[in-house]
């Protein structure tokens, strides 16, 4: 076991990205689902809601509800794209030195990070080119 | 056991995409269940649902 996660610590890095992931979606619902029973209260009382709580529901739920990058002007979200391109690049030209030098005696592994890498900073090029994004 | 962890544990990295997309597509889905339930509240009470509600429902 101890052997194990000598060699396989790393893992939890990426893996604990990926539960912070899951963990912000279900918090933004939360706070998407919350806006939404404030208004449905304003709605059977037969009151007029606030514009602001109005203008909340603008924000996409799986997003962070006081950031507004992501339904900001369309420049920002060219910016961020970038941003993913050069992160992920950079990340991959470390990931392929690492491989080629077999560091650590795990070049095979470092080289598989680095295609995946690679294949996140194309993808985030691509999408910044066409200027299409996955919605989820 | 070990032995083909040590093989495939590169698998968990899109397994774990997978279970995060699927956990995000469910979300999705409750908020859009939401944003129905609470159009129909307002159907209910004989007013119209705020434009930013209904156009939430494209995007959601």
């Amino acid at each position: 076991m101890e052997d194990l996660f000598r060699s396989y610590w790393w893992l939890i890095f990426p893996l604990s990205w990926f539960v912070y992931g899951g963990f912000q979606s279900w918090l933004s619902y939360r706070a998407n689902r919350d806006t939404l029973e404030l208004l449905k209260s304003y709605a059977a009382s037969g009151r007029e809601p606030p514009p602001e709580l109005v203008a909340r529901l603008n924000k996409r739920w799986n997003y962070d509800l006081d950031d507004d990058r992501y339904d900001g002007p369309r420049r920002h979200r060219r910016e961020r794209g970038w941003y993913h391109v050069v992160l992920f690049g950079v990340l991959c030209l470390g990931f392929t030195y690492a491989a080629t030098s077999d560091l650590y005696e795990a070049g095979p592994a470092f080289l598989i990070v680095a295609f995946v890498m690679g294949a996140l900073s194309l993808a985030s090029l691509v999408s910044v080119l066409t200027g299409r994004g996955p919605k989820v | 056991m070990l032995d083909l962890f040590h093989s495939f544990w590169w698998l968990l990295f899109p397994l774990s995409w997978v279970a995060v997309a699927g956990w995000n597509a469910w979300l999705a889905h409750k908020a859009r269940r939401d944003a129905m339930d609470l159009i129909q509240t307002y159907v209910r009470s004989g007013r119209d649902a705020p434009p930013e509600l209904l156009a939430r429902l494209n995007r959601a």
